[in-house]
Order: structure tokens, then sequence, then C-alpha cells
């Protein structure tokens, strides 16, 4: 104990939508008179960012099969806040490039939530729930508390770690038991603290209670199936070395039947090495976090 | 119903699902037997897969029948301690035991044939 969740957050630079170019396409965004070429211009400005966003656009991810050749073009069939959402998440995979946690690899760690986030965007699209793309960025930093604790707090780490390992238990019931709340909580206030919508920080908050999470239910339990998924095929690792416990009334929640399961494991198999190509390659003049 | 890859996908076919694009414009509609030109609209409005009348697909043998008997209780083992609820705790856990044994399965087969060829 002696550490509390405030402790954890407090100093980590905001890195939700307001960092670097986000900043500036937002600008653009609030200026009435920009245009979606605008728009194009400033993430052209990032060519590394513009590739990035073309190479995700023509991927299996988002089904264009090579058609998009301009950002412009990328903008307008991806949808604005989409990319917004995208590069947001993007510039915070960025920001913990710096760090190497020695319980688990950053590559494993980014490819269990880039298969979370993948999940929840299929199962969403496959719920005909709009805005997809928001269960993507909710899935991709389910776990990014459990990053923050690894990165600022290694004795705790450690004493999670070695409690982890003396028996049976999910690594959740561990970190409780030594800080006395878990990563979702962390990841919670980390969020809310970047001004993160509600829907977000509540499905990040509840992944693994998802039916306390009040009116953001469907979020949380998208997150938490898809979580369950990725988990169950093995996709990379956040430290957790069990497939956690499905919550049957948040599959329920979810509504869809046992049939999409393969349809979204197939999703994941194929999409993950593109999303990843796009997401987990940083530019070099990001700035790191200094945590 | 079954969902298959385009690469599976055969003339003769039936679509049991309408085929649309990102823009939910109806490429087939249900009910459709598939010729060679819906193949090529498929192709070229980049759709990865579709759902087609079950046992029109040529249905490769059961993974689960063709890997060696006792590795595949290797992996069935290993798969059961890695969950933490028992797998029948409920249907979805079934379910998802059950798809992902099979993949394993599958990537086991194909290391095999990669280090065969080698």
């Amino acid at each position: 104990m002696g550490i509390s969740i405030k402790q954890f957050t407090e100093g980590v630079p905001n890195l939700g939508s307001y960092a670097g170019v986000v900043a500036q396409i937002e600008s653009v965004l609030n200026d009435s008179h920009s245009t979606l070429s605008n728009l194009g211009e400033v993430i052209e400005k990032d060519p590394e960012l513009a590739a990035r966003l073309l190479r995700l656009g023509n991927s299996a991810f988002f089904g264009f099969a090579n058609r998009l050749e301009t950002v412009s073009e990328a903008i307008s069939l991806i949808g604005i806040q989409q990319v917004l959402d995208l590069l947001a998440a993007s510039s915070v995979i960025e920001a913990f490039e710096g760090i190497s946690p020695e319980y688990v690899s950053m590559e494993s760690f980014w490819k269990h939530s880039l298969a979370c986030g993948i999940g929840a965007r299929c199962l969403a699209i496959a719920r005909q729930l709009p805005a997809a793309q928001k269960f993507f960025v909710a899935g991709l930093l389910h776990d990014l508390g459990r990053l923050v604790v690894f990165a600022r707090a290694p004795k705790q780490a450690a004493e999670i770690f070695a409690l982890y390992r003396s028996k049976r238990m999910l690594l959740r019931e561990a970190e409780r038991a030594v800080l006395g709340f878990d990563h979702a909580q962390i990841g919670e206030e980390l969020l809310r603290g970047w001004q993160y919508p509600a829907s977000l920080v509540q499905a990040v908050a509840n992944h693994h209670c998802p039916m306390a999470a009040g009116f953001y239910q469907l979020e949380s339990s998208v997150v938490h199936v898809a979580d369950y998924l990725a988990h169950a095929m093995e996709m990379g690792n956040s430290g957790e070395r069990f497939i956690p416990p499905l919550s049957v009334p948040a599959w329920e929640r979810v509504g869809l039947t046992v049939d999409v399961l393969e349809s979204v494991m197939e999703s994941i198999d194929e999409q993950i090495t593109t999303v990843q190509d796009s997401f987990v390659r940083a530019s070099s003049k990001t700035a790191k976090l200094s945590l | 119903m079954p969902r298959i890859k385009l690469g599976l996908v055969r003339e003769g076919m039936v679509v049991t699902a309408d085929v649309k694009n990102m823009d939910n414009m109806l490429l087939i509609p249900a009910g459709c037997v598939l010729t060679e030109k819906h193949i090529h609209i498929l192709n070229a409005w980049g759709i990865s897969e579709m759902q087609v009348e079950a046992g029109a697909s040529e249905e490769a043998p059961d993974i689960l029948q063709r890997i060696p008997a006792e590795e595949l209780e290797k992996l069935r083992r290993q798969l059961t301690e890695l969950f933490w609820d028992p797998i029948d705790k409920n249907a979805v856990q079934a379910e998802t035991f059950d798809l992902v044994l099979r993949r394993k399965a599958r990537q086991t087969m194909k290391g095999k044939v990669a280090a065969n060829g080698n």
C-alpha cells in the first residue's frame, strides 16, 4: 500500500487527443473554414503519420483494398473522428515506447492490446453499434494502467509478481492485494485525466466487471469479451498467464450468438500484423514519456 | 452458415447472406448462384469473406482428426490449464475452447508441413 491511484497518474503527460499533431488537427477542425484537404495537409506534414494512416486504411482492417491514395481520401472514407481516435491511440503507444518493463515485453503487451482492440471493433460491427472505432481504442487501452504500474512502481510491481507467482491467482487479484486497487482503476484515472469520453473511460475501468459499468455496460461488455478472446488466442501478453473468467451476463449484454466467435477470431488473426505495423512503429522524433 | 474466405469461393456456390460493400451498397443478394463475374466483382471490392450455403464449400477433413492423437491431447491439456474457469462452465467458454484448440492444431500441423518442407 502507501501509494494512491492519483500518485500513479500524476505527472504522466497528457497524451489524449491533444498530443502533438493531434492538437494541430483539432485546431484545424475547430476552424470553421477548414476543409478535409486542410486536415490532410496537417497530417501530411508528418510523413510517417501519413504513411501509417494510408497503410492502415488500405489494410484488411478497413477493407478499402488498396484504393486509398491520399490522406484526404483516407479521412473522407474513414471519418474524421475515427482518424482522430486512431491517431490519439497511436500517440499513446509511441509515448510508452521508451520504457522496458521487466515482466512483459512491450511488443507482447501491445500485441495483446491490439488484438483486444480488433476483437472489440469486430464485435461492435457484428452488433451494428455506431462508432465501432471507439471500441478499438477502448480495447487498445484497456490494460494501460498495468503499464503505468510496471513503469512507475517497480518495487510494487516486483511484490505483485512475487505474490502472483506464489499461488494460483489472477494478476489483478495480486495487484489489489499489494496496491489496494488494480490496473483497470489506474487506467480509468489516467483516461479521465486526459478527458477521454466517458464511454471509453468506463469501458476501460470495468473491463473485468462490465455489469458494474452502469450506463456503459454494453461498451464494457464488448471490451470484456474481446479481452477474453485475445487471451484465449494467446495473442501477446499483458502479464496475466491465465485466460480470465468470462462473465456470462456480459456476453448476454453484447447480444450476439456464439457463431460470431469464429469470425472475430479470424479477423484478429487476419488483421493483427498490419495493425501492429501501423501502430507499433514509433517515429524517432516523437518525444518519449519520462515515467 | 459458414463464412468462407474469398479464396475458397467457387462458381456455383449459393450466397446465403447479402454481400455489401463498405458503403452498404448491395453487391450480390442472398440466394444468388455465383458466377465468375460475381467473383471478379467481389475481388474488385476487396470483399475478404462471405457466407455461402453449407456443404457448398469444399470442406477439408476435420483438423482434429488429422492431427496425431497424442499431440491433440497435449494441446488440449496445455489449453485447459490456461483457462481460469473450467472449460464447460458455460456454452461460450466451451465454444471458445473448441475454436482455439482447432486454431492451435492448425498452427501445429502448419509447423510440421513447413518443417518437412525444409
